[in-house]
């Protein structure tokens, strides 16, 4: 059940053209990455495909289904399906690090329980255990402003398992991270992809993540996707197209 | 050579229309704020009539054109010959309609020193005595020969003479009365004006000896009530009492420190009861104000300028006004002044909680809204969270700001300790205010000083 992206384009309000008739398609179990200089349109991409950004034409399928044209309700019960997590991890910092995983569940729960903050027994141990995964167990009644920046995003990755996606989005998720953290959040979506068969597609800064993770790289520059492609294809040319030619290649 | 004397003569012309130049120079709003100011002094010289307002018109006009022709002639601008003609007349009318008397503060101090002077000796405690009082009618003026007067059988007063006038000085005796107690003496004129009688400035107080005698000199002070001054050949009655005074029983809290203590927790309920209501009815409409909330579609956001205009409209009428209302609307007393504070209240905490949710981090909202989560649960966990410390800050201060809002409230009929301040104060019950202020004061203060804290620990 591939995800497929038809000639989408996104002009924001102030007519910033964001994107420009983007096609590209995803095989189950890919872990894409997305590159780009700062600006060229990575993260309005990422959240076209959950619809945080309404695109302004074209057409996003999944399964079958065009996410593009999903009414509210249609949009939760794919979104719940879609895990996400932020380069601002975007936990609810006065919230503990546990109400803050288990609320990755709500859209499967009955709303009118969640609102009065009742969380059946059995998603308190799956989000525990969720927690163990990514190695926080103990951490789970802190609140999550005490976390360093490393675990908040292990959190986040937590939030996302909740889900138990078949496809997670991730904007630049180690970007405010130093390398060694880096590569062990990255290592923890590696697992998700190899090993859940968890689709993911990720807008990545540094090329040695790229080739380091990737299975496939889709480059954009000023909205226009400029390489569709494995990321050993990226040769001097190709990193040329996408950073522009002053670019110097460090790394990778 | 002509067409220069011809601009000049122009440049003449439009320095002698006060903003005109500056129209001409496309400074919209300078020429409007020129054109209404001229309206204004011209209107106040025409209203109250005096000459220096016309002075000034004129000092201005002439200000106004000098001002153009040095922006012609010297490209610089002088505006304060102008502007001061301008806020000369302003200031002088307002002084003016004012009446400020700067001596009245000064010459009026008897109005204001009782409740001062109250202010040092609050209606706190009352100490129950027993108190026996004997009554010698003295005539004002003597119009017979003085003779000693004497009242009682067993128990006597002698007065050394039963007429007097203001300033006599007489001397009253007491033989065989009960021995031990404190002895004040009183007078009380034809109309029932009553004052201790005092010595070297502070009240005569005397002790009964073992054989209960007391011996007494004193100075018969001013009693004659003014218009009922008696005539040439009459006397009138007054009358001299001897109160003879002993504690017993207890100290106990006066009745006004009694009833302050019991209106001020009123108030103190009324403000919390209105706060409470005000903060259930806020924080919904506070979403309903908030751009980022209601910022999607064309309908929501018409709501959203609906809110805003709600909120700004009513917070701008002063509590005191929505007292007025009420008590009208309603009948006096705290369910009234209840209502005042409740209507204030839901608009300015709106506006408040509104503006906390516009400023809440957009990023775990949209994290929530990526899970599936609907509307409401993004609310109840992406905002809620956000907005919890704010929100309880600002009802705690509101709580507070309405406890002082109650007191003025009340004065308008609203119930609680305004209501009673405002009665005391007609009353001239100068020790029952003081206690009512002194109360009101250590309240707010304390209250102030707790919510501050609060406030410290949750944000
Ligand atoms: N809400 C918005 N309104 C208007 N313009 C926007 C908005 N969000 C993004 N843009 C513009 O759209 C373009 C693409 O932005 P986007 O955030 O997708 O880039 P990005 O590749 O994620 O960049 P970065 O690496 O800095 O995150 C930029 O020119 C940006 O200024
Ligand atoms: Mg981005």
């Amino acid at each position: 059940m591939p995800l497929i992206v038809e000639h989408l384009t996104k002009i924001y309000p102030d007519g910033t053209r964001a994107l420009n008739d983007v096609s590209f398609r995803v095989e189950d179990g890919e872990f894409v990455a997305i590159v780009g200089l700062s600006g060229a349109g990575k993260s309005t991409l990422l959240r076209c495909i959950n619809r945080l950004v309404e695109p302004t034409s074209g057409r996003i399928i999944w399964n079958d289904i065009d996410i593009t044209a999903a009414s509210p309700q249609e949009l939760r019960r794919i979104r719940r399906q879609i895990g996400m997590i932020f380069q601002q991890f975007n936990l609810v910092k006065r919230s503990t690090v546990l109400t803050n995983v288990l609320s990755g569940r709500l859209g499967y729960l009955n709303p009118w329980l969640t609102l009065l903050g009742y969380f059946p027994p059995a998603e308190k141990k799956r989000a525990m255990e969720a927690l163990e995964r990514v190695g926080l167990a103990d951490l789970a009644y802190k609140r999550a402003d005490e976390l360093s920046g490393g675990q908040q995003q292990r959190v986040g990755i937590a939030r996302a398992l909740m889900q138990e996606p078949r496809l997670l989005l991730a904007d630049e998720p180690v970007a405010s991270l130093d390398p060694v953290l880096a590569h062990s959040i990255l290592r923890y979506i590696e697992e998700l992809n190899k090993e859940g068969g968890v689709t993911v597609i990720c807008s990545l800064h540094f090329l040695d993540l790229v080739h380091r993770y990737a299975t496939k790289v889709i480059g954009l520059k000023d909205g226009f996707k400029v390489f569709e492609g494995r990321p050993e294809e990226i040769d001097d040319r190709r990193f040329k197209e996408i950073y522009g030619q002053e670019a110097e290649r460090i790394g990778g | 050579m002509d067409r220069k004397r011809n601009a000049s003569a122009v440049k003449a012309l439009i320095s002698l229309i006060p903003g005109l130049a500056y129209f001409l120079e496309g400074h919209q709003t300078l020429s409007l704020i020129w054109f209404f100011v001229t309206l204004a002094i011209l209107g106040l010289a025409l209203w109250r009539g005096h000459t220096w307002l016309w002075i000034c018109l004129a000092l201005w006009w002439v200000g106004s054109s000098y001002d153009v022709l040095m922006r012609y002639y010297r490209n610089t601008s002088r505006l304060w010959p102008a502007v001061l003609a301008a806020l000369v007349a302003f200031y002088g009318v307002g002084w003016e309609v004012t009446e400020i008397d700067l001596l009245a503060p000064f010459q009026r101090f008897d109005k204001m020193k009782p409740y001062l002077v109250a202010l040092l000796q609050p209606d706190l405690i009352l100490h129950p005595e027993e108190r026996e009082v004997f009554q010698v009618p003295i005539e004002m003026p003597c119009v017979k020969e003085p003779q000693p007067k004497t009242i009682g059988h067993k128990e006597t007063i002698t007065v050394s003479s039963g007429c007097a006038w203001t300033g006599d000085t007489l001397k009253v005796e007491g033989e065989t009365l009960r021995p031990g107690f404190k002895v004040e003496l009183w007078w009380v004129n034809p109309i029932g004006e009553r004052q201790r009688i005092l010595k070297g400035g502070t009240p005569l107080t005397l002790q009964t000896d073992e054989h209960g005698r007391f011996t007494a000199e004193f100075t018969v002070p001013k009693a004659i009530p003014v218009g009922f001054e008696p005539k040439p050949g009459e006397y009138q009655v007054h009358t001299l009492q001897v109160h003879l005074v002993r504690r017993v029983g207890m100290i106990r809290p006066s009745d006004a420190l009694i009833e302050v203590a019991l209106k001020m927790g009123e108030t103190i309920a009324i403000a919390l009861l209105a706060t409470t209501l005000a903060v259930i009815v806020a924080a919904p409409l506070s979403f309903l104000g908030a751009r980022n909330i209601m910022g999607g579609s064309i309908p929501t956001r018409a709501i959203y300028y609906l809110m805003r205009l709600f909120f700004n409209v009513v917070r701008s009428v002063e509590p005191m006004i929505f007292g007025i209302v009420f008590v009208v609307w309603v009948g006096l007393g705290s369910f009234a002044g209840m209502l005042a504070l409740v209507a204030h209240s839901i608009a300015a905490l709106g506006k408040l909680f509104s503006e906390v949710v516009e400023h809440i981090d957009p990023g775990p909202v949209e994290a929530i809204s990526a899970t599936g989560a609907n509307r409401l649960q993004v609310i109840r966990y992406a905002v809620i969270p956000q907005i919890v410390p704010d929100f309880a800050s600002f009802t705690l201060y509101r709580w507070d700001i309405n406890v002082r809002m109650s007191t003025i409230i009340g004065f308008v009929g609203g119930g609680g300790i305004g209501f009673r301040l405002s009665e005391w104060i007609r009353l001239s019950a100068y020790r029952q205010v003081a206690t009512a202020v002194i109360g009101i004061a250590l309240v707010i203060i304390a209250l102030d000083y707790l919510s501050s804290q609060i406030r410290r620990r949750i944000v």
